[in-house]
C-alpha cells in the first residue's frame, strides 16, 4: 500500500509545483469569492421564496455587477495563474457558472414568479424553481471547486457530483409534475367523478366512461399483442436456428417500436377504419395499440426466455419430452414472471397514448362500453364496433375546447391517468423484484 | 405400417395446406379487397383446432412462426399503405413539397418546408437538453451509483418515459407556456422553445437507458485493468469505458433524436400552429409547427388533397425515423459483436 500512496502525493506535489505561490493564493482567493457569491445567492433565493417582492431593481443591478466582476476576474485568473496548459474544462465550467447565474436573474424578475393555477405570495412552484436553479448553481460551483484543485481524486469526486445532479434534475421534474398534478387534481376527485358519466344538463362532471374506455382499449391490446409477441419470442429463441432470422425480427421490432405514434394513427386511419366499419371503433384502437405493444412484448419475452438456463431444457428433453412440451411446461412457466413484467410496463406506456387512437377509436362523451348485461345473451360484442371515450383523449379534448373546457376536469383526468400508469409500473416492478428474489436458478 | 405412416403424414400435409391456404386467402382479401370472409375464418379456426388436437407439435411450431412474422407484417403494411396514400403528394413536385414555404388549406398549396424546419429546431433543442443530462445520468447509474440506489433509479427513469405525452403536453401548456410568455414578455404562448424543453425531458429516459446499457456492456475486466495501473475510477471510465461504449452512446443519441422527432401530443398541445417559417429563421420564440403536430392538428378535418399531403408528411416522418432506428440498431449490433469476440 505504501508505495502507491507515495506516488499519489508525488503527483500532487508535481502538479502544484507547476503553479507559482501567488498563483495558488489567487486561486484560493477566487474560490472564496465564488463561495461568498454562492452563500449570497442561497440566502437571496430563500428570501425570494418567502417574500417575492424582496429583490429591488438596485439590488439586481448591484448583484449583476458583482457577478460580472467575479466572472471577469476568474477568466483573468485563468490567464495569469496557470503557467501550465489550462484544460478547456476550466473555461467551460466558469462559463457554465456565469450562464447559470445569468439564468437565475432572468428567471427572478423583481416580482418573483407566480405560476398560474395557485395564487398567493408564497407559491410552492417558486420554491421548487429556485431550488432547481440553486441545485444547478451549487453543482457547478462545487464542480469548479473540486476541479480547480486539480488532483485526480478531486476530479473524480467532481464528476461523481455532476452525474448525480444530472440524475436528480429529471427525477426532480418527474416528482414536481406528479406532485403538482396531485395538488391540482385531488380537489376534483370524488367518488362521483370516478364512478359516473358527465351530466351536462346538471353540470356534473364524471370520467367513468373514459376510464372504462381506456381499460377496454388496453385489455384488447394485451389480448392481441401478448400471444403474438410471446409466440414470436418462443419461435426466435427455441426454433429459429439461423442468426439472420433473429436479426431480422429484432430489427423490425425495433423499427416498429420507434415508429412515431401519429404514424400508427395514420396507418389505422387508412388501413383499419375502412376495413372494419368505416368510422372510429374500439376494435381499431385495440388493434393499433396492440401493434404498438407488440415490439416491447417481443423484446422482453425474448430476453426472459433466453435467460432460462439450458439445463432446464436438457433435463426435460432427457426425460423424453418433446420440444413443444418442454417449451410449454418448462420454459414458459419459468419465464412468465419476466414476461408479465415487460407486458405491464408496456401497458403503462400505451395506456396514455393519444395520437393513434385520436383518429380511429375515440369520441368524447360517449357512454361506457357495455360488454356485459344481466339478461341473455349476457355478453355483447357490439361495443367493439362503436366509439369509446378514453382518458388521454378526454384530456386532449378539454385542452382543445379551450376556454370552454373545465381546467379542473382536466387536472382530475390527468391525475387519474397518472395514477393508472403508476399502478401498472408499480405492479410491473413489484413482480420483477419478487421474481428476482424467488427465481429457481 | 409404412402405408399408415404415409397416409398420416399425407393427411397432415393436406390439413396444413388447407389451413395455411385459407389463412393466406383470408389475409389477402382483407388487405386488398377490404372484405373479411367469415367462412374462411371458420376454416382456419377449426383447422387449427384439429391440427392442435392431432399434431400439437407441428401446429405449435407453425403458429409460432406466423407470430414471429407479425412485427414484420405490420411494419410492411404501414410502409405500403403510407406509401400508397402519401406518395401522390410527392409525385407532382417533390422539391417544392419538401422545401416550399407555404401550407395553405384554402388555396390548396401544400409544402412541408416550415414543418420540417420546425421539427429540426424542436428536435435540436430537445437533444441539447436530453443528450448531456441523459449521458451523464447513464454514467452515474452504471458506474457511480450503489446497488440499492440503482435499483431505485432505473425504474424511476423508466417511469419518466411512462408518463403519457398528453399529460406532459397539458402540464407544459398550463405551466411552461404561460411562464415563458411572462418572463420573456412575448405575446404568443406556443413557440418552438417551450416544446423543446418538454421534449428534452421526454427524450432523456431513452438516451439514459440505452446509453446505460452500452456502458454496462463494456466488459468489466477492461476497466479493472486500467484501475490496476493506478488510475482513478473516473480516469478509467474516461479513457477506457466511454471510448469503448462510444458507439452505443451514439446509438442512444440517435434513438433519442428519433423519439423527439416522432413525439406528437406534447408538441401539438404546446406549439403555436403557424405553418410558416419563423423570421428571422432562428427565432425560437415564434409560433410554429412540426411535422407531427401538423398531422395531429389537421387530419381530423382535412379532406381531399390535404389528406394526401398529410399522408405525405407521415410518410416522410416514418422514413426518417426508420432510417434513424436502423442506423442505431446497426451501430448497437456492431458494438455487441466486438465485445463478444474480444
Amino acid at each position: 500500500m505504501a508505495p502507491i500512496k507515495e506516488n499519489i502525493s508525488e503527483t500532487d506535489a508535481a502538479d502544484n509545483s507547476l503553479i507559482s505561490i501567488e498563483g495558488r493564493v489567487m486561486r484560493r482567493g477566487m474560490l472564496v469569492l465564488w463561495l461568498l457569491l454562492g452563500v449570497v445567492f442561497l440566502s437571496l433565493s430563500t428570501l425570494l421564496a418567502i417574500q417575492p417582492d424582496f429583490l429591488s431593481e438596485t439590488l439586481i443591478s448591484i448583484l449583476g455587477g458583482v457577478i460580472l466582476a467575479v466572472a471577469g476576474l476568474t477568466v483573468i485568473a485563468f490567464k495569469v495563474i496557470d503557467d501550465y496548459q489550462p484544460p478547456i474544462s476550466h473555461f467551460l465550467l466558469s462559463l457554465s457558472m456565469i450562464v447559470s447565474s445569468g439564468v437565475i436573474f432572468v428567471f427572478f424578475p423583481n416580482q418573483g414568479i407566480v405560476l398560474p393555477g395557485l395564487d398567493g405570495d408564497i407559491t410552492p412552484q417558486l420554491a421548487t424553481i429556485s431550488l432547481f436553479f440553486l441545485v444547478t448553481f451549487a453543482a457547478v460551483w462545487a464542480g469548479l471547486l473540486f476541479y480547480w484543485e486539480n488532483p485526480a481524486h478531486n476530479r473524480q469526486l467532481a464528476v461523481q457530483y455532476f452525474t448525480w445532479v444530472s440524475v436528480l434534475i429529471p427525477l426532480g421534474v418527474l416528482a414536481f409534475f406528479i406532485v403538482y398534478t396531485i395538488l391540482e387534481g385531488s380537489a376534483v376527485i370524488t367518488w362521483d367523478f370516478i364512478s359516473s358519466a358527465s351530466d351536462l344538463m346538471r353540470g356534473e362532471i364524471g370520467i367513468f366512461p373514459a376510464i372504462m374506455g381506456t381499460f377496454s382499449l388496453i385489455i384488447g391490446a394485451t389480448v392481441f399483442a401478448v400471444p403474438l409477441g410471446v409466440g414470436a419470442a418462443v419461435f426466435l429463441t427455441e426454433y429459429a436456428n439461423r442468426g439472420w432470422i433473429k436479426q431480422a425480427v429484432g430489427v423490425t421490432a425495433d423499427c416498429l417500436w420507434s415508429t412515431p405514434s401519429i404514424v400508427f394513427g395514420l396507418f389505422g386511419y387508412v388501413f383499419l377504419v375502412p376495413r372494419i366499419t368505416g368510422h372510429s371503433t374500439l376494435l381499431a384502437g385495440q388493434i393499433i395499440l396492440a401493434a404498438m405493444l407488440l415490439p416491447l412484448t417481443i423484446a422482453t419475452s425474448t430476453e426472459a426466455i433466453t435467460a432460462v438456463p439450458d439445463e432446464f431444457r436438457n433435463g426435460s428433453l432427457a426425460l423424453g419430452a418433446s420440444k413443444w412440451w418442454t417449451i410449454r411446461r418448462v420454459v414458459l412457466p419459468s419465464s412468465i414472471p419476466s414476461i408479465v413484467t415487460g407486458v405491464l410496463l408496456g401497458i403503462g406506456r400505451i395506456a396514455g397514448e393519444t395520437a393513434p387512437i385520436m383518429l380511429i377509436a375515440v369520441a368524447s362523451h360517449t357512454n361506457a362500453p357495455d360488454f356485459f348485461s344481466l339478461s341473455a345473451p349476457y355478453f355483447h360484442l357490439g361495443p367493439l364496433f362503436s366509439e369509446v371515450d378514453a382518458l388521454p383523449y378526454r384530456l386532449y379534448a378539454i385542452y382543445k375546447a379551450g376556454v370552454g373546457g373545465s381546467i379542473q376536469e382536466a387536472w382530475g383526468t390527468a391525475l387519474v391517468l397518472i395514477v393508472l400508469v403508476l399502478l401498472f409500473y408499480g405492479l410491473g416492478i413489484i413482480v420483477r423484484s419478487y421474481y428476482r428474489r424467488n427465481r429457481g436458478w | 405400417m409404412i402405408d399408415k405412416l404415409t397416409t398420416k403424414s399425407g393427411i397432415k400435409a393436406i390439413l396444413g395446406l388447407l389451413v395455411l391456404g385459407s389463412f393466406a386467402v383470408l389475409f389477402t382479401f382483407f388487405v386488398l379487397f377490404q372484405t373479411f370472409n367469415i367462412y374462411l375464418f371458420l376454416v382456419v379456426v377449426f383447422g387449427t383446432a384439429i391440427g392442435w388436437v392431432f399434431y400439437e407439435d407441428s401446429t405449435a411450431k407453425t403458429l409460432l412462426f406466423i407470430a414471429s412474422t407479425s412485427a414484420g407484417t405490420i411494419l410492411l403494411l404501414i410502409a405500403v399503405f403510407l406509401f400508397l396514400r402519401g406518395f401522390p403528394a410527392f409525385q407532382k413536385d417533390p422539391i417544392f413539397f419538401i422545401t416550399g414555404s407555404e401550407w395553405h388549406v384554402y388555396r390548396e398549396i401544400y409544402s412541408l418546408g416550415p414543418m420540417i424546419w420546425g421539427s429540426i429546431i424542436v428536435t435540436f433543442g430537445a437533444t441539447l437538453i436530453a443528450a448531456p443530462m441523459g449521458i451523464s445520468s447513464a454514467i452515474f447509474i452504471a458506474k457511480f451509483s450503489p446497488e440499492w440506489l440503482r435499483s431505485f433509479l432505473k425504474p424511476a427513469i423508466e417511469l419518466l418515459a411512462g408518463i403519457p405525452s398528453v399529460v406532459y403536453g397539458f402540464i407544459g401548456f398550463v405551466l411552461l407556456n404561460s411562464a415563458i410568455m411572462d418572463y420573456f414578455n412575448i405575446s404568443n404562448m406556443g413557440q418552438y422553445f417551450a416544446p423543446s424543453i418538454i421534449l428534452g425531458i421526454m427524450a432523456l429516459p431513452t438516451i439514459a437507458s440505452v446509453a446505460e446499457d452500452a456502458i454496462d456492456a463494456v466488459p468489466e475486466h477492461m476497466e479493472k485493468g486500467a484501475l490496476a495501473l493506478g488510475v482513478t475510477k473516473w480516469q478509467a471510465i474516461k479513457e477506457v469505458t466511454l471510448p469503448s461504449a462510444s458507439s452505443g452512446i451514439t446509438a442512444a443519441l440517435i434513438l433519442g433524436i428519433g423519439r423527439a422527432l416522432g413525439e406528437t401530443m406534447a408538441v401539438t398541445m404546446m406549439i403555436g400552429h403557424k405553418t410558416a417559417f419563423p423570421s428571422p429563421i432562428f427565432d425560437i420564440f415564434e409560433p410554429g409547427e412540426t411535422l407531427t403536430s401538423l398531422i395531429a392538428s389537421q387530419i381530423g378535418n382535412a379532406s381531399g388533397k390535404a389528406v394526401e399531403a398529410l399522408m405525405g408528411a407521415g410518410l416522410l416522418l416514418f422514413l426518417i425515423v426508420l432510417v434513424l432506428s436502423v442506423t442505431s440498431r446497426i451501430i448497437q449490433s456492431r458494438l455487441q459483436r466486438r465485445f463478444r469476440r474480444g
